[in-house]
């Protein structure tokens, strides 16, 4: 009954999940590798994750209605639909980054990136471990995704930082500068995505809303 | 729904019931507050028609009725009052079937009040009216008042019992599976009159169904094979239950 409807849909949620995962790996690769190839296939998958995302939604707005759940079930629900629009999301970040790499193939490599590669590394172990906080029910791993975040962070602005030094020194590299710039930003931004999931994580596992806390 | 921590008006302090030497209920230790719902859930045979019928002295004709631990009402306990009457004027009950009286629909509701002698016959109006009133039940049989209630739907029926209940003006009203008997129809009314009656009075009620203890109760009590597995907020029940007993019950894996 309920219980099957949930396992299918939890496998639904982990295909998408995987799949904007992929969406990430080769978005970021298609920068470092100045492949624009890779970048377009990024671009070109982001419709079949948001089709996942409105049937999962509307998997789970039907199952609320026919099934009335509650307690694990309610829970379970109401944190999928919230996980898979931050997967969704997660997509739209990975498409803004494929963007930028194909904006900064029109421009000679402005320096090599140093800490781009370790960066993307960490975001990446963060989506895959409160992907498996999820499959799991791990609140604590959920929460150790949450307190990375912070590294996240400071290497953002560390990044930043740098690249605005060279951008004052070098004012004919601001156009492809800018699209750096922005590449930084959508990978922080992918890291507070993952934050999102970790929290609905630990919501499902614990039934303690810990967000904004 | 209110969540905020009213006054106990009821105290069960290890209660623990008998039939004979079978054991019903054991060690439940609970407060009921002021002017809110609180609903007894589970099993069947897990012991909360028993329970309920302890606050409206209902099990004192029991054969082997015996019980241990301390039910106060209002700080005094319940059992300590030689006269069950007494009782049941302060804390009334409704069962599962509508149970009329003799008489006419006038006659049902005026009970109470005859028996406090009340005799003045605009007096018995008025009351009559009134209750019949709160319980959205006098424009149904306001041309009708001298006829008998057998006449009525089953959810009518029912109606005139919680106004019958009501008339005594009692705190507390205790509901033992009020909607067991009623169509969808008739059960939404009377969940909502309920919820109406929580502004004035302190409401108890045993369920089997679950989603009725949701929709209707502020506080809720899980029973199963005579203990109070899990007794707090209803949301907290029905969204993240402590025990793992509780969670099947409630998610219907279990009962």
């Amino acid at each position: 009954m309920l219980a099957n409807e949930i396992r299918e849909l939890q496998h639904k949620l982990l295909e998408m999940a995987g799949l904007s995962e992929q969406m990430l790996r080769q978005a970021i690769e298609s920068v470092l590798t100045r492949d624009e190839a890779l970048a377009r296939t990024v671009i070109a998958t982001d419709d079949q994750v948001d089709q996942f995302e409105n049937e999962i939604e509307a998997a789970c707005i039907q199952l609320i209605a026919l099934h009335q759940p509650v307690a694990s079930e309610l829970r379970f629900l109401t944190v999928v639909m919230k996980i898979s629009h931050n997967i969704e999301r997660l997509a739209d970040k990975s498409v803004a980054i494929a963007k930028r790499s194909l904006e900064l193939l029109e421009y000679p490599p402005v320096k090599p990136f140093v800490d781009l590669p370790y960066v993307a590394q960490v975001i990446q172990t963060m989506v895959k471990d409160v992907l498996d906080a999820f499959v799991n029910r791990n609140a604590e791993l959920a929460l150790g995704v949450r307190e990375r975040d912070n590294e996240v962070d400071d290497i953002y602005e560390k990044m930043l930082h740098e690249l605005l030094t060279i951008l004052s020194e070098h004012p004919t590299l601001i156009p492809p500068g800018i699209s750096i710039l922005l590449l930084f930003r959508h990978l922080e931004r992918v890291g507070d995505l993952a934050v999102n999931i970790s929290e609905e994580v630990y919501y499902l596992v614990k039934g303690d809303i810990i967000r904004h806390s | 729904m209110k969540t905020e921590k009213g006054q106990p008006i009821l105290n069960i302090r290890n209660l623990n019931i008998w039939y004979g030497d079978k054991g019903i209920l054991s060690s439940l230790s609970f407060e009921v507050q002021e002017k809110q719902v609180t609903a007894f859930i589970g099993p069947a045979n897990c012991g909360k028609s028993t329970l309920v019928r302890c606050f409206n002295r209902l099990n004192d004709f029991t054969p082997n009725f015996k019980f241990t631990g301390e039910i106060l009402f209002k700080g005094s306990s319940l059992y300590a009052e030689q006269d069950a009457t007494t009782v049941r004027k302060q804390i009334g009950m409704v069962f599962r079937r509508p149970t009329l009286f003799r008489g006419s629909i006038h006659e049902n509701v005026a009970y109470a009040a005859r028996i406090s002698n009340v005799s003045r016959t605009s007096e018995l109006n008025a009351i009559v009216e009134k209750n019949l009133r709160r319980t959205g039940l006098w424009n149904e049989v306001e041309g009708i008042l001298d006829e008998t209630p057998v006449q009525l739907s089953t959810g009518q029926q029912q109606l005139l019992c919680v106004a019958r209940a009501l008339a005594a003006e009692p705190e507390v009203l205790i509901f033992d599976e009020p909607c067991g008997e009623l169509d969808p129809i008739e059960t939404v009314k009377i969940e909502t009159l309920m919820r109406e009656l929580a502004n004035d009075c302190t409401l108890i009620f045993a369920t089997n169904k679950r989603r009725q203890a949701a929709r209707v109760s502020d506080v809720a009590g899980f029973l199963y094979g005579g203990e109070l597995i899990e007794f707090g907020a209803t949301e907290k029940i029905f969204t993240n239950p402590q025990d793992s007993r509780t969670e099947q019950y409630v998610t219907g894996r279990m009962g």
